[in-house]
């Protein structure tokens, strides 16, 4: 299931003197089983793209093409839920999203909005609780008497439970530990990979952008400045430093390897390419 | 949520903006007194001439009064058909049952459709041209001599100012919950009302939770910053009473003279 945008505007405001460009002019595909990254800085369109994603908010003009389905600033509201099932969004803080008194309900709130019956909502609810590495001991505890972290995987299991083709994740993993950090990317890792699922990730971490995306789209202002695999992306790392997004920690370390006078043929960006550099340079110093 | 207008400021520079928050308030709630002595055309020609008047003086877009004037569409209409179908008096037009059309219903009608009018008018005017703020320190000098009453004059104008100034962030916090809850395929707009009321509650519940802890997080860092509620505190916006108040009095002293003499 690929997502298509078409010369996409949004204004937010329309027809008041408040009005404001949230989108100009984007135009993008996310193809079918990718895992893509969108960075960029806070109030850059982000978020409003992602709503964009399933619909939640419609292009003022051009056109949003969602599997099948083309959104346009006409579409009418009515009959969008089906898509909200194939696109699960898992918003920033997501964990602020929890009302039900157990933690089992909560993750079943979405599969019964879509008809399913309460015992089969419980028993996605069951497995989804397990696939974000919680125990199930927690299944019939209020989700208010978890911590921070807890809450927010109660959240994205909420997302999952849908059974979603595409999940859109809005900074999952800010203000959790670095375990928690960690455990996280893998789990969406292990649902690309093992499920199929198509990830797109919103993210400040360029460490994540380098272990993780396929592709990657930066915005800026509302439009989209740069796009391309994170190889393209980072070696074009003047670029990335005038905009003030930041490089991952092996591109940094390599460019000031570079400025000592080492070689660096290609910009290492995950940690296991620089150690492959710095292995490489210390047996040809050996020679 | 983008309707509600309470609060909107809409940033300006007329008189009317620059008037103490004070005197505004005092107006504004003079206006609203005096609106029950107009009770003929000249007079109530005079009140609407003045309430026309200050909204062009205050250079706001006439579009924000009538944003203000929507929400509270159902109550206009609900009293003026009450007054219109169950006043009598006069001559009588038209009737069934307990209902009938007179001359004395239609005439009251329209006084309350404008008296209710202007009422939400003048109280738009008011939070339009100042700052959420400012009618919270305004409040707060106005009921400055209830302290000798030994009434919490200051921790009320604090819980005024906090409140304000936490509307704008809990409005977008039930969007970004109502979005999360869409996102799980609740539908807002749809279905019966039992149906709309209940979909309400996923948004209602974490809103709840979340104000509470955010209430507990923002004491912590007041206490931290030692802030005491028994302490007298010096504040930061003075305010200051200007001429352009001064000529709003008189303005109003003039108006309620110019309205006694127009009633019968």
């Amino acid at each position: 299931m690929a997502i298509t945008f078409k010369n996409v505007d949004y204004f937010y405001n329309m027809g008041t003197p408040m009005a404001t460009a949230g989108l100009k002019d984007i135009s993008l595909t996310i193809p079918d089983n990718s895992y893509t990254a969108i960075i960029g800085h806070t109030g850059s369109g982000k978020s409003t793209l992602l709503q964009h994603l399933n619909a939640l908010l419609k292009p003022s003009s051009g056109e949003v093409q969602i599997d099948s389905r083309v959104i346009t600033a006409e579409t009418n509201n009515k009959n969008l839920k089906s898509l909200r099932k194939k696109v699960g969004i898992v918003f920033q803080f997501a964990e602020h999203q929890l009302f039900e008194e157990t933690v089992g309900k909560d993750i079943a709130f979405g599969p019964m909005n879509f008809g399913a019956s309460q015992a089969e909502a419980l028993e996605i609810a069951r497995e989804m609780l397990t696939t974000v590495g919680l125990d199930e001991k927690y299944f019939d505890v209020s989700p208010f008497d978890l911590s921070g972290g807890q809450m927010r995987r109660v959240a994205i299991a909420g997302v999952l439970a849908l059974k979603p083709d595409i999940l859109v994740l809005d900074e999952p993993t800010a203000g959790l530990d670095p375990k928690s950090r960690q455990a996280m990317m893998d789990l969406f890792l292990e649902l690309h990979e093992k499920r199929g699922l198509s990830i797109i990730l919103v993210t400040h971490q360029m460490d994540d952008v380098a272990d993780f995306a396929e592709h990657v789209f930066i915005l800026e202002q509302g439009q989209l400045i740069k796009s391309g695999t994170p190889q393209e992306i980072f070696n074009d790392y003047q670029f990335m430093l005038d905009h003030g997004l930041g490089l991952p920690k092996a591109t940094q370390f390599a460019l000031q390897m570079r400025q000592q006078g080492f070689k660096v043929p290609t910009l290492p960006l995950k940690e296991s390419e620089l150690v492959d550099l710095i292995t490489k340079q210390l047996t040809e110093t050996e020679q | 949520m983008d309707k509600l207008i309470l609060g909107r400021f809409v940033p300006g520079d007329t008189w009317i903006h620059h008037m103490d928050p004070r005197s505004k308030i005092l107006i504004s709630f003079y206006f609203i007194a005096i609106i029950f002595l107009a009770n003929n055309v000249a007079s109530y020609a005079l009140m609407i001439a003045f309430t026309l008047g200050v909204i062009f003086l205050s250079g706001v877009d006439q579009k924000f009064f009538f944003r203000g004037v929507r929400p509270l569409f159902f109550l206009i209409l609900i009293t003026v058909l009450f007054q219109l179908f169950l006043t009598r008096g006069g001559h009588v037009y038209w009737q069934f049952g307990p209902f009938a059309l007179s001359q004395y219903g239609i005439i009251s009608s329209v006084y309350v459709f404008l008296r209710f009018m202007m009422i939400i008018l003048m109280s738009t005017l008011l939070t339009l041209t100042t700052a959420p703020l400012m009618i919270a320190d305004g409040i707060e000098a106005l009921l400055n001599p209830l302290k000798k009453l030994h009434l919490p004059i200051d921790q009320l104008a604090l819980m005024i100012s906090l409140a304000l100034r936490f509307v704008p962030t809990l409005m977008d916090e039930t969007m970004a919950i109502m979005n999360a809850q869409r996102a799980r395929g609740v539908d807002f707009g749809d279905g019966g009302l039992m149906k709309r009321v209940k979909a309400m509650v996923p948004v209602l519940i974490p809103l709840f939770v979340n104000t509470f802890s955010r209430a507990g997080d923002l004491a912590i860092a007041m206490e931290s910053r030692g802030y005491n509620g028994e302490t007298e505190r010096t504040r930061y916006r003075v305010l200051q009473w200007h001429r352009v108040d001064t000529g709003a009095i008189i303005v109003m002293i003039v108006l309620t003279a110019a309205l006694i003499f127009a009633r019968n």
